[in-house]
């Protein structure tokens, strides 16, 4: 079996395994790290192996529903490299830094067969198979916020859940309606993305399909006005959950804009760019400044990432070599610091219990580590230089300016958008002099250092020699431009 | 030692010690305190030393060192390289820099005594001497706004020092807020130089030889974005606000940060870009009347506080204000050189500040301190200088340097700016000598604890410093031969002014000057008409302007936040879909009616839809036929 | 064996066996035991004979007529026995506990099981309006009669009583509509008929439409689509569990089988005139369904409910079918198929952990089930998610046929609204979810015995993951395309 089969079936078969035998729930996170560190060694191989000028590399092929020409069709480059990577990494961190809190079976093997399903989704190239991986990755999610989550719990999870599956039930009828189209023009079933990106649409047609899918995504992510499931599920679930949905999960929609989007409907992506880039920038604002307000840490963190990922999507859609890039590099990055701070709110929790901002205050003086971390990947987040937020977003302001200027000056907004409540957080959360609550507050321990500085370090070497990472996405980005075609639907 | 290691040494000797500090500091809780100031100190004085030998290099010989790094970016046309490069304008930048770091650190060394996190203090210091320099040294805007940027990060942790008292932090996020702000403007003004010419390349040299490209209308937005970022770090009208807020941090950090060095790089950045500084000149224009405007309004407001920090801290925008005027008209190294002697006495005024505020358990309100000459009369002497200086008496540095910029402004056919810069350089006069003959003229004596050597002598060295910085650019008429101007090269627009004009401006100035100073003595020394002052007065309140941020920015937006959140977001959007959900239940439950468990209905229904059925095949069948 | 004496063997063996439990049932050497297992022999030697038939001749050959033509035993036939029996072997080894704890199970419940299955295997063979009656007949008057098996309960009386009325209201439909076609083609037997539609033209062949909706509409009354199909939910309610399984899984499947013989092969001539009643009757039967479904409380009454949204989507399929895409038609037998294993096991579930009580098992009933029994719970999910057509089971794929055809044939706007009813659909199942592994509840296992019954449960959920994800790429087991090709050979030979 090669390795991108490898990890995505290494941790679902190893959820499955573990969920029929009830062993020792210590022996149950052994195995999981054992297996989620497997996978991000492999990972991390195919990183170094990934040769940046080839497209498609490792791919795999195999018939499955031979009739509808439905294929096990696998494979990695330049825009999925990264979401792999990060969930490999992030992954047997989230492990680490949560072992002593969780012991419960299902929490562990939901978070196995989540990766499975993210990597599935990530690396296939059929739309059939990324419909299932994409779908199954809800799964996990659902019943870990249903089992482990806080507050009304039962309910966010429901409406999560109906949310997201309304978003994909849209997405494959369109799926089915572009399959069918391409039988139409070439005889037989195909579901394979290469194959139907040849499928000739009228202007009615793709848009309505362009919209089933952009509905999955804009979901996924979110996008004003579907985000409002975003907040409250945040609130309700528990840490390693949220981690996934706002780390790996909401990434992966803004990927799946431009693996699927940008392939099949590229005229049609042009076409709406205008209006997509101006609803990113808005949802940017817009969240931004919901943020402020906010006293429910998880919430306020929840809109933050909304907000960066309206930035994200400005970014791919304004489809030039720096948008696209600083668009992948800030899934990265941001990924990387949502995660590292969902994790450390989580221990704040298990410590002070509370999520409320106004109760909190003064931890820096009882304990200097934490709150060091702490600032630091809020400060990554605001993107001051030196992080890797820092490139990502310059690079998309950049490519927002060669793409208008005006539209240049509202994405620039976004290094002043994220101060607006990240420093009066930090102030109340960290400053101040401490009270009773925090009176007593443990510094890290020792396994959550070692679940942080990682990330930390990652941060910062992305921050200041970016080019190592860009160079692995940049042909791949050259690649999509070089066939952008746009044709205007006016005439 | 080649050129190369030495720029290195010189950029990365802050940062190391910097992280050492923070590797000890973090490891072990308890540590000697003189392991921190042995490095922090060696931190700096390394990179002093070699910073004077690179601008005596620089100086005399013409010597520019460059040392390429790394590549830090290279996507499409946007290769940013990571080159130190220290030309003329860079060197002269460090040559007052690095010294007056490495003497505010020895400093700050007896300042933060027995601090308990003296460790953390001398972290975030060197560090700020690391991106103060990188801000320097670099040969591209883009690495040169991480340095900006980072400047900017650092004083908001200093400002926040205490953190214990939640004002403080807050006071540090308005500054970062606001330098932010700054930093939009900067930001998109290099973003939209590199639409224009970043295809050949991003450096300053490769910038300039292309401005011929850029249209005037797109050249002057640039220029004057890029000028807002110059608001923002040297705290010039409207984004002012943090400075006097930002002495909030300990005072050696007001003596570097918000005085000597970060709060100058706006006046740097613009220099950098004389080139294009000299094509925008209504732009220039506009910088000039910001500063005379700044440089009025923090004179006036200074007058009517008893803050002795907060005195110096609108001070230093007054002086900065002068600073933009000779930028405005052009006269770049003027303004340069100004900066230069500013940096010695407004760094030693700062100090002073400093010792008698530990030396009188951190009281900082004048009126509490009176008649503190006799508990360290080599204190007085030094801030009497210092005054003197900034009030621009001859033979003091900053005559020269005022001077030149009145001469300046004078010839530049701006009359207005000259007597708004007349205006505003008597009342420094005016606040400043207020302050001296109410903290040492008194009949009151106080006697203080005694101030550490690391605190004097480092002053001592200052003083000497601004009282002789001035032969750095004698005029002419004093048988100079403006050599820093020489030096520097920059492209300043240059004016004629007859030497007897020149006298003569002198003359009256100095004239002026003596008699405002013995104004103020006959106001203020030996009496108590302080105590009797307002309060309530709208200069002492600063003309409101806080109050008016407030009202119009920051509650607009908390409020504006609170109804995106509830009323948008919450009722209008989530409401709607879960109400969606609702109404579709009460339809079951409506439709579970005719469901309702009777036979004779559901045989009723299925004769309905066999009528239906008839109905329809009738219909159709006609039709077919 | 040759297929004519394979379409003699399987009725005459469940004949035979029906009949030898009656007079059995008699001696005192009866016992419940020995009854059930004799019917479980008689289904699985029939369905292996069915089955091996299946995959010794797997090609399309012309069969011989059985009975001069009232009877046809092809490859179409062959695979709707091997499914009801199978899936009747299904329903008795889950049903097993159920059954050892009620009284009511009495030896002559069990022949009239079979009886019903002989009906269901007579119908799917017959190639004529009256035979296929009269098989009809058989199998429904026998479901009419396990309806009503638990005599005590007042529900099942009433159930039953229901049944049996507005059943033989809706088969006096079909007599009428035979016999105006009878009147103009003159004849019952189908491909004479056929014969007669080919060479007249459409005024001479009025009464032939008319008679084919009046015998339309009761097919819609058995498959319990709307607005013919109200009784479903009672009724249901009503029978007790492994009743309920076996009519919602098996007596369905049963109906479609004529129906599909009989509007694709004979009456697809007329698909213009009834593709828009199908339609119209699949909407309402979707929209009404999903209604239903949504304000039940008690589990059974939701899948019953849920069961009419089910046969919305078989009706969209037929549309599709009907207007001329062979592949519909294989979608369909591939859907029946997914639903009938899902709904089996969901059913059987149910049976299993009632514990033989006829109480209504409500969503709070489940609470802390995933702890008391992981495997059970485990099992009722997958067949859920089945139901709700989630990826990676059965059910996704049957789904994904059906909503394929519909859009191949031109009626997008009815897949969106399959879509939009799966969505729905979500919130009923996933609720049962919830309730299993979320609320929470003692945590101590719980046996309920029967390991049997047990794992025949597990075996159907592992049917129906296989046939979600079922590939030869790991094990060389008939996966997804091994259905596919059964089905599309099924349909295919419905045309020689």
């Amino acid at each position: 079996m090669n390795t991108l089969s490898t990890i995505i079936f290494l941790p679902v078969i190893t959820g499955v395994v573990l969920s029929f035998f009830r062993i020792n729930i210590n022996l149950v996170k052994i195995i999981y790290m054992l297996v989620t560190s497997l996978v991000a060694y492999l990972s991390i191989k195919l990183y170094i192996n990934f040769d940046p000028h080839s497209s498609r590399q490792f791919v795999e092929f195999h018939s499955w529903i031979s009739e509808y020409g439905i294929n096990y069709h696998i494979g990695v480059d330049g825009v999925s490299i990264g979401i792999v990577i990060m969930n490999a990494i992030l992954m047997p961190l989230v492990a680490v830094a949560l072992y002593k809190q969780r012991d419960k079976h299902g929490y562990w093997i939901n978070l196995l067969f989540v990766q499975g399903g993210i990597m599935g989704a990530a690396l296939s190239l059929d739309l059939m198979l990324f419909y299932l991986f994409w779908e199954l990755m809800l799964l996990p999610i659902f019943f870990m916020i249903g089992m482990f989550g806080y507050g009304k719990n039962h309910f966010m999870t429901m409406k999560f859940n109906m949310y997201t599956i309304f978003g994909s039930l849209m997405m494959l009828i369109s799926i089915l309606y572009i399959a069918v189209k391409y039988k139409e023009q070439f005889g037989g079933y195909s579901f394979d993305l290469e194959a139907l990106k040849y499928i000739t649409l009228t202007t009615t047609q793709s848009l309505l399909v362009f919209s089933g899918f952009m509905l999955a995504f804009a979901i996924k992510i979110p996008i004003f006005p579907f985000h409002t499931w975003l907040s409250e599920t945040y609130e309700s679930a528990p840490t390693g959950a949220v981690i996934v949905m706002s780390a790996l999960m909401a990434k992966l929609g803004a990927y799946a804009i431009w693996r699927f989007l940008f392939t099949l409907f590229n005229e049609t992506s042009h076409f709406l760019a205008p209006y997509f880039i101006s609803l990113g920038l808005f949802g940017l604002i817009y969240f931004g400044i919901s943020a402020m307000n906010q006293t429910h840490l998880k919430r306020m963190f929840a809109l933050s990432s909304a907000s960066h990922l309206s930035l994200i999507v400005v970014g791919l859609f304004i489809y030039d070599v720096y948008g696209l890039i600083g668009a992948s590099y800030l899934i990265v990055a941001h990924a990387i610091s949502s995660a590292a701070l969902f994790l450390m709110v989580g221990m704040l929790y298990e410590r002070v219990q509370t999520h409320s901002i106004k109760k909190l205050g003064g931890i820096a003086k009882v304990a200097p580590k934490f709150s060091l971390f702490f600032a630091f990947f809020a400060l990554s987040i605001v993107g001051v230089p030196l992080t890797a937020g820092f490139v990502a977003e310059l690079l998309i302001i950049l490519g927002a300016f060669h793409y208008n200027i005006y539209i240049g000056f509202v994405a620039a907004t976004t290094i002043l958008i994220a101060m607006l409540f990240m420093f009066k957080m930090i102030s109340q959360v960290l400053y101040g002099d401490v009270n009773d609550m925090t009176a007593n507050f443990k510094d890290l321990r020792t396994h959550e250092l070692f679940a942080l500085i990682p990330l930390a370090l990652l941060v910062v070497v992305m921050g200041v020699f970016p080019d190592y990472f860009i160079n692995k996405i940049e042909p791949t980005a050259k690649s999509y431009l070089s066939e952008k075609k746009v044709v205007n639907y006016d005439k | 030692m080649s050129d190369t290691l030495l720029l290195n040494i010189l950029l990365l000797s802050p940062l190391v010690s910097a992280s050492l500090i923070f590797l000890i500091n973090i490891s072990m809780s308890q540590t000697k305190q003189y392991i921190y100031t042995f490095l922090a100190l060696s931190g700096s004085g390394i990179s002093a030393l070699i910073a004077l030998f690179v601008s005596y290099y620089s100086y005399f010989a013409k010597k520019v060192f460059v040392s390429h790094l790394f590549t830090w970016l290279s996507i499409g046309d946007f290769t940013i390289e990571v080159t130190l490069k220290a030309d003329p304008l860079s060197s002269f930048m460090l040559l007052f820099v690095a010294p007056v770091s490495f003497l505010i650190h020895v400093y700050a060394a007896g300042y933060m005594n027995n601090d308990k996190s003296y460790g953390r203090f001398f972290i975030y210091f060197n560090l700020f001497i690391f991106f103060m320099f990188l801000l320097l040294l670099v040969d591209n805007p883009i690495i040169m706004f991480i340095g900006w940027e980072g400047v900017g990060l650092i004083s908001y942790a200093l400002i926040g020092f205490y953190f214990e008292d939640i004002q403080n932090t807050y006071a540090g996020n308005k500054a970062f807020i606001v330098n932010r702000i700054g930093d939009f403007g900067f930001l998109s003004a290099l973003m939209l130089m590199f639409i224009e010419v970043g295809s050949g390349g991003f450096s300053y040299d490769a910038i300039f030889s292309h401005l011929t490209q850029i249209d005037d209308d797109m050249l002057t937005l640039i220029a004057s974005l890029l000028f807002v970022g110059a608001m923002g770090k040297s705290a010039q009208i409207p984004l002012f606000v943090w400075l006097p807020d930002a002495m909030a941090g300990p005072t050696p950090v007001s003596a570097l940060i918000h005085a000597a060095t970060m709060v100058t790089a706006g006046v740097y950045m613009v220099a950098r870009f004389a080139p294009l500084y000299n094509i925008a000149v209504d732009v220039s224009l506009f910088i000039a009347y910001i500063g005379a405007f700044s440089a009025l309004f923090a004179a006036i407001v200074a007058s009517r506080q008893y803050d002795i920090k907060k005195i110096l801290a609108y001070s230093t925008m007054s002086q900065l204000g002068f600073m933009f005027m000779a930028l405005g008209v052009g006269a770049y190294s003027t303004a340069l050189f100004h900066m230069f002697t500013h940096a010695f006495f407004k760094a030693l005024l700062f100090m002073g500040a400093g010792a008698i505020i530990v030396a009188f358990n951190h009281k900082q309100d004048i009126r509490e301190l009176r008649g503190i000459r006799y508990f360290n009369p080599l204190l007085f002497i030094m801030m009497f200088t210092a005054s003197l200086t900034i009030s621009a008496i001859p033979p003091f540095s900053a005559f020269f340097s005022k001077d030149a910029i009145m001469s300046v402004l004078y010839s530049s056919g701006h009359i207005e700016l000259f007597f708004m810069a007349l205006a505003a350089s008597l009342l420094t006069v005016y606040y400043m000598f207020r302050m001296i003959f109410v903290l040492f003229f008194s009949k009151r004596v106080q006697m203080g604890d005694k101030s550490s050597k690391a605190m004097i002598y480092p002053m001592a060295i200052l003083t000497l410093f601004s009282i002789f910085a001035g032969v750095l650019n004698l005029p002419e008429i004093f048988g100079g031969k403006l050599n820093m101007s020489t030096w520097l090269n920059i492209a300043d627009r240059d004016f004629f002014i007859s030497h007897s004009d020149e006298i003569l401006l002198m003359g009256v100035n100095t004239l002026l000057i003596v008699a405002v100073i013995i104004y103020t003595y006959k106001r203020y020394a030996y009496t108590v008409i302080i105590e009797r002052e307002s309060e309530q007065s709208i200069v002492a309140r600063k003309f409101c302007v806080d109050e008016i941020y407030n009202a119009a920015v920051v509650r607009p937006l908390l409020s504006l936040s609170t109804f995106l959140d509830i009323k948008i977001s919450n009722l209008l959007i989530n409401n709607t879909i879960n109400s969606m959900a609702l109404q579709y239940e009460k339809l079951g439950r409506a439709f579970s009616y005719f469901e309702n468990g009777n036979v004779r209905f559901y045989a009723l229904y299925i004769l309905i839809g066999c009528v239906m059925g008839f109905v329809y095949l009738y219909l159709i069948l006609r039709a077919m036929l | 064996m040759t297929n004519e004496s394979v379409a003699l063997t399987i009725p005459s063996l469940l004949l035979f066996s029906a009949i030898f439990i009656l007079l059995f049932g008699f001696s005192s050497y009866y016992s419940k035991e020995r009854g059930y297992y004799l019917t479980l022999g008689t289904l699985l030697v029939t369905s292996i004979i069915s089955g091996s038939a299946i995959f010794e001749n797997y090609s399309i050959e012309v069969i011989p007529q059985i009975f001069n033509g009232m009877l046809i035993y092809d490859t179409f036939s062959a695979v709707f026995i091997s499914l009801f029996l199978f899936g009747g072997f299904l329903t008795l080894a889950i049903a097993k506990s159920f059954i050892d704890k009620t009284k009511f199970f009495t030896f002559e419940s069990f022949s009239i099981l079979l009886f019903s299955l002989f009906g269901m295997v007579i119908l799917s063979m017959s190639n004529e309006l009256l035979s296929a009656f009269i098989s009809l007949e058989i199998a429904s008057i026998s479901v009419y009669i396990l309806v009503g098996l638990n005599r005590d309960s007042l529900k099942a009386s009433e159930a039953f009583f229901k049944y049996l009325l507005l059943g033989s209201f809706s088969s006096s439909f079909y007599l009428l509509g035979m016999m105006l076609i009878f009147a103009q083609a003159k004849s019952t037997n189908l491909d004479v008929i056929a014969e007669y539609i080919l060479h007249t033209e459409l005024n001479s062949q009025l009464l032939i439409v008319a008679g084919g909706m009046l015998i339309m509409l009761t097919i819609m009354f058995k498959i319990a689509s709307l607005p013919f199909g109200a009784w479903v939910i009672d009724v249901y309610e009503g029978a007790s569990l492994p009743i309920t399984a076996y009519m919602a899984g098996i007596f369905k499947i049963a109906v479609f089988a004529f129906a599909l013989r009989l509007f694709l092969s004979d009456y697809s001539a007329f698909e213009m005139i009834y593709d828009p009643l199908i339609i119209v009757g699949a909407v309402i039967t979707m929209i009404g369904g999903s209604l239903l479904a949504v304000i039940q409380n008690s589990v059974k009454k939701m899948l019953a409910a849920s069961s009419i949204v089910h046969s919305g989507y078989l009706l969209i399929a037929l549309a599709s079918a009907g207007a001329g895409n062979t592949s519909a038609a294989s979608a369909i037998i591939f859907y029946l198929f997914a639903y009938f294993i899902s709904a089996l096991g969901a059913f059987g579930v149910l049976s299993y952990i009632s514990k033989g009580g006829d109480k209504l098992i409500n969503y709070s009933d489940l609470d802390g089930l995933g702890k008391k029994s992981p495997l059970i719970s485990a099992s009722f999910t997958v067949f859920i998610l089945s139901l709700a057509g989630f990826p990676s089971t059965i059910g996704f794929i049957g789904k994904f046929y059906i909503f394929t055809s519909a859009i191949e044939a031109g009626y997008t706007a009815l897949a969106i609204f399959g879509a939009l009813t799966a969505f729905i659909s979500i919130y009923y199942y996933f609720k049962v979810i919830v309730h299993l592994y979320f609320k929470d509840s003692v945590n101590e296992r719980l046996d309920y015995g029967y390991k049997v019954s047990l794992a025949f449960i597990a075996l159907t959920a592992l049917i129906v993951l296989w046939g979600g994800v079922g590939t030869s790429l790991l094990v060389d087991i008939p996966g997804i395309n091994a259905l596919n090709e059964l089905s599309r050979d099924a349909i295919e030979s419905l045309a020689l």
